[in-house]
């Protein structure tokens, strides 16, 4: 189709695009700046000489986060990590979203449920609590101390339910009328048709799971198990420097080499960027249509 | 190019120095060898037998690396105190430096007690009042080696800090105090360019500041340097503020006797003339106008970019950030001064006792003993051990310089007297350029110093400016000698002080900034009068309640 362009159209798309490639700029220059130090010179870096091209380009730093074990091993714990806790979540989502979702004339013990659900959402034991359930179930010091106690996202499930209410009833009525019990009915009528919110919910869990650092800090008992970002927690935090004393100063050169900390920011962002393009589409009408009350 | 071949100089010039060190150490073997020997019989007739266990936990950090096949659980120490001591130590937990506090209070609240550990002032005092942890006065008294009670006597703060109501309940992991005391940085070479005197009071050094701000030192034809580097933290140990008060007979964020009583420093009105110096500063340009969101590794870059030519910090600051200037600019030199004082009456530097963490023994543990066997260990045989292959064992070899044994081990001490006492001999073997006597450590830092003079090896710099002759090292000696304030206040933090305080210290620097920044300097006077109000009261008195114990 086929229209005259007014002058004030033209302008409106030109601010627009300038408006909208500014955020886009400021979204994207962090990254930029990161992948710009990791490929210069320590020198270079550590006197704030680079902005958004590589000073002195060299891949040193790379190379040491190749030959570092550390980083290697909590890569391999957050792989690990997301490939338990996505399944269990999701499956968890799905079977809680359901039943939730279902009218109170076939499900008599909804409103209980929906406030046991939201109750978790709105109030926390606090940490220490928490440490001790954790301790006391025996999970403390394993990878199931970081897939188990966050199986069930709450706020997943009500992105969920509210899809599955938005589903017209005569579906399920259909399907009903066929024989279809109420596995059948969630697995192959419900699923296939929530593919958009699906996504969106995948996308929520493996970010959570891939970004989360703290319980990683405090429930695992050795270095070695930490995962990624918790890892990267440990180089990347800024000591105080009010309390900084001369035994510090090794530990201060290691932080303030930039280069090598920015290469490891750098590669433990991949996996997510590479997720998110083929997740993107479904990302948008999933949270929209999701949030629509049926 | 030039950046590159740095580390390979540096590398080489070091991997020289031990070189010729092993050459030293087997022709002076005879002499030094009669001494260690004894030392290992001292805590072979305390061992445990049948061997006991000790649970622990751990903190570790980036920098802490091991050999092929060893861990935190197996390595030279666990080894060495399961078999000369009897003692099987194991940790509950082995977590990262920045979590210890947090995961520490986690499971002392879930009931789970180590045996001996090593926590802050703020869990001891907790302990202490919840009565978890033993009184170790008398076990102090006959179970400490003689040398371990010298390294722990030495810094005169030390042991006080962790004795609650007459009772020792904490060892002190020491560190001597003045290393803490502020000192002047200046680019000695842009003050050999501009033919500027060294300072002999503040006027003098805000003089200084004016011309390095005007007269383009750097010589790149633009007028964009600063004078004085601040941070946003205020009080860090480089670009802190807690010097330039002290010119002022200002002492902030410490306890200090007036007129008979304590006062807290910060809210004194000479902090009110410090702090219109500084905005007068701040507003003619020699204080970097976004100070304000600059935190202490932004300000490392402006140094590192020849930005910036005078800083307030500590002793140890060539070694971190300055030694970056020098990198980026090999000409580069800082040179450590005495605080200048704004009138007659001389400065004095501000210091707090420096206990960096306190080992305490879990109420009930049947061996607290345990805890001076292993910090005896170290005290007789490791720290003043000048032989060459035990301290290969434990501490550390050059084969390996990434492996750094020490760390192993949360039960060393350090002794704090040492700082002055390697100036002293590194300075008689530089005048005399004679090398008998002087210890592992000593001797190298007087090599990099000679390599520097001799050789001109610009990288030495880091070396002679606070070793040298009129490094910074030698200030701290007249610091120590009467030229220091002290923070008079060093017990566990009080009542009301664990409440407030924290949010007292935020106000006061957002005060403190917001001065500098151009706010009417009226606003001290209400930020001193809310101080009191806040709960600085109480503080003041109980402060002074326990001083008056």
């Amino acid at each position: 189709m086929k229209f005259k362009k007014s002058p004030g159209y033209i302008l409106f798309l030109i601010i627009n695009y300038g408006v909208l490639f500014f955020l886009a700029a400021t979204c994207f220059f962090p990254i930029l700046h990161v992948l710009a130090l990791s490929m210069s010179s320590s020198a270079a870096a550590s006197s704030g000489r680079v902005l958004i091209l590589p000073v002195e380009f060299n891949l040193q730093s790379y190379r040491y986060v190749v030959e570092n074990n550390a980083f290697l091993k909590a890569f391999a714990v957050s792989v690990k990590r997301v490939a338990l806790g996505v399944p269990i979540n999701m499956f968890l989502t799905v079977l809680s979203a359901y039943p939730l979702s279902r009218r109170k004339e076939q499900f008599r013990m909804k409103t209980f449920f929906t406030w046991f659900f939201l109750f978790t959402i709105l109030f926390s034991g606090g940490m220490i609590p928490w440490y001790m359930v954790i301790k006391e179930t025996g999970l403390l010091d394993t990878i199931w101390a970081l897939t188990i106690p966050g199986a069930v996202p709450v706020f997943n499930v009500i992105l969920l339910v509210n899809y599955f209410r938005s589903i017209p009833a005569e579906l399920e009525e259909a399907a009903y009328m066929d024989g279809a019990s109420h596995w059948c009915i969630l697995w192959k009528i419900f699923l296939p048709i929530s593919i958009p919110t699906l996504a969106t919910v995948l996308l929520f869990s493996l970010l959570s799971h891939w970004n989360s650092w703290f319980d990683g800090l405090i429930l695992m008992n050795n270095p070695d198990k930490y995962p990624l970002q918790s890892y990267m927690q440990t180089i990347v935090i800024s000591r105080d420097p009010t309390t900084l004393t001369e035994r510090d100063l090794d530990l201060l050169k290691i932080i303030s080499d930039k280069t090598t900390k920015s290469a490891q920011l750098f590669i433990a962002m991949i996996p997510i960027i590479c997720v998110y393009p083929f997740l993107q589409k479904y990302f948008t009408t999933g949270l929209i249509v999701g949030g629509i009350k049926g | 190019m030039s950046t590159y071949k740095k580390p390979i100089v540096i590398i080489l010039l070091i991997g020289l120095l031990f070189f010729t060190y092993g050459c030293k150490s087997s022709s002076t073997e005879d002499t030094d060898n009669t001494e260690p020997a004894a030392g290992y019989d001292v805590t072979a007739e305390g061992k445990y037998s049948p061997a006991i266990n000790l649970v622990s936990v751990k903190s570790v950090d980036a920098t802490v690396k091991f050999l092929e096949g060893e861990d935190i659980h197996d390595n030279i120490w666990t080894r060495t105190y399961a078999e000369k001591l009897g003692i099987n130590l194991s940790y509950m937990w082995v977590v990262d430096h920045s979590q210890y506090q947090q995961k520490l209070t986690a499971t002392v609240m879930s009931g789970d007690i180590p045996d001996v550990f090593v926590c802050d002032s703020l869990l001891f005092k907790m302990l202490y009042d919840s009565d978890l942890i033993e009184d170790i006065s008398e076990i102090y008294e006959t179970h400490a080696s003689e040398t371990t009670k010298m390294v722990l006597e030495q810094d005169e703060l030390a042991l006080p800090c962790t004795t609650i109501d007459g009772k020792l309940m904490g060892v002190p992991i020491t560190d001597a105090s003045i290393a803490g005391a502020p000192l002047l940085w200046i680019r000695q070479d842009w003050m050999q360019k501009l033919n500027i005197d060294p300072p002999e009071s503040m006027q003098d050094l805000m003089e200084i500041s004016r011309r390095f701000v005007e007269e383009d030192p750097d010589g790149n034809g633009v007028k964009d340097t600063i004078g004085l580097a601040v941070s946003k933290e205020l009080w860090g140990a480089y670009a802190g503020l807690q010097g330039f008060f002290n010119g002022f007979h200002a002492y902030p964020r410490i306890w200090y006797e007036k007129d008979g009583e304590l006062v807290y420093g910060t809210i004194q009105p000479e902090s009110k003339q410090a702090l219109a110096a500084l905005q007068e500063m701040y507003k003619n340009g020699h204080i970097d106008k976004e100070f304000g969101v600059k935190d202490s590794n932004k300000v490392a870059e402006t140094i590192a970019n020849n930005k910036c030519g005078i800083e307030f910090g500590v002793w140890w600051n060539p070694y971190s950030p300055l030694y970056l200037s020098q990198a980026n600019y090999p000409d580069a030199y800082w040179q450590a001064y005495p605080i200048p004082s704004i009138d007659d009456t001389p400065a004095k530097s501000q210091y707090s006792a420096a206990v960096g963490g306190i080992i305490v023994v879990r109420k009930g543990y049947p061996y607290p003993e345990a805890v001076f066997k292993m910090l005896n260990f170290w005290c007789d045989n490791i720290l003043f051990s000048n032989d060459k292959e035990l301290r290969e064992t434990y501490l550390g070899s050059l084969d390996n310089p990434d492996v750094v044994k020490y760390k192993y081990t949360d039960f060393h001490l350090w002794e704090p007297n040492a700082i002055l006492r390697t100036y002293e001999n590194v300075k008689k073997a530089l005048a005399t350029r004679n090398t008998d006597g002087l210890n592992h450590d000593e001797w190298q830092r007087y090599q990099i110093i000679s390599a520097y003079f001799d050789q001109g090896i610009k990288e030495a710099w880091v070396e002679v400016a606070t070793y040298g002759d009129n490094g910074s090292v030698s200030i701290l000696k007249d610091i120590a000698q009467g030229g220091g304030m002290v923070n008079r206040f060093y017990g566990a933090p009080t009542k009301v002080m664990s409440e407030k305080m924290a949010a007292l210290h935020t106000k006061e620097d957002e005060m403190i900034i917001r001065i500098i920044m151009g706010e009417p300097l009226e606003s001290f006077d209400a930020f001193v009068e809310e101080w009191y109000k806040l709960g600085g009261e109480e503080i003041t008195k109980e402060v002074n309640d326990w001083w008056g114990n």
